[in-house]
């Protein structure tokens, strides 16, 4: 697996890819207010390639679940993999400083 | 362990601040769900490997098992397992010890780091889902 990935290494992302995974992630997150998808690719702190994205979020009229939030985010990274793009995807959601969240939907 | 570092993490967030949260609280919260969720998974694996009888295991391997987690390798483990056929919630736990360990390293690291208080949430969030999928998880799929 890690010698599939390193074949990447900071290869920049296909535009097809990238344009995919942009456009997936603003339908996932259509109720959470996306103002910004940003897509990269890095390296991790080990030296890993890896694809960074970082979704910007305005300010919600309810408690935004974390729980589905991740899960949204497990579908993206599934969706990396399907597109041909092995790399491991991190996330990171920017919210706005008043967005009440919720950690999980029990 | 991992329960009482959730606990922990979950107390530097509360008490971070409300209005200008302390970053240091913040960071720490982040490194110490990390934790939460290595822990969880070393004495998995130590339980899998030797049981979770204590009178019919040898304590030192226990804790030689316990002890035989290493960060790196275990974070290459849990990305590839992403795209193998683990059930959801071991895929979960695995994707969140990739992702912490990120984070935390960031935190513990980069003196230029900035969290938001959502950011810390999200990580406790995380950790306390991953430790739950993996105390949920059969014998098979750990």
């Amino acid at each position: 697996m890690a010698s599939v990935a390193n074949n990447f290494s900071r290869v920049s992302i296909p535009s097809d890819v990238h344009k995919a995974l942009c456009k997936e992630a603003k339908l996932l997150f259509e109720g959470f207010s996306v103002r910004d998808v940003k897509l990269i690719a890095d390296e991790d702190h080990d030296g890993d390639p890896i694809l960074r994205m970082t979704i910007e979020h305005g300010l919600v009229d309810k408690e935004v679940n974390l729980a589905e939030v991740r899960r949204k985010d497990s579908q993206l990274r599934s969706r990396a993999w399907d597109l041909g793009d092995s790399r491991f995807v991190h996330f990171r959601h920017v919210y706005n400083d008043q967005q009440e969240v919720s950690l999980s939907d029990e | 362990m991992s329960d009482d570092l959730l606990v922990l993490a979950r107390r530097l967030i509360k008490n971070s601040g409300a209005q200008k949260p302390r970053q240091i609280y913040l960071k720490r919260a982040v490194s110490t769900a990390y934790y939460a969720v290595f822990h969880a998974m070393a004495k998995s694996n130590a339980d899998m490997f030797l049981g979770v009888a204590k009178a019919s295991r040898s304590e030192t391997a226990w804790q030689q098992a316990y002890r035989a987690l290493d960060h790196g390798p275990a974070k290459t483990a849990c990305q590839a397992a992403q795209n193998l056929n683990f059930p959801v919630g071991i895929k979960a736990c695995a994707a969140a010890f990739a992702t912490l360990q990120e984070k935390r390293h960031s935190c513990d690291y980069d003196p230029l780091h900035r969290l938001t208080r959502q950011d810390a949430l999200d990580a406790l969030a995380e950790a306390t889902a991953a430790v739950k999928a993996l105390k949920l998880a059969t014998p098979k799929d750990r």
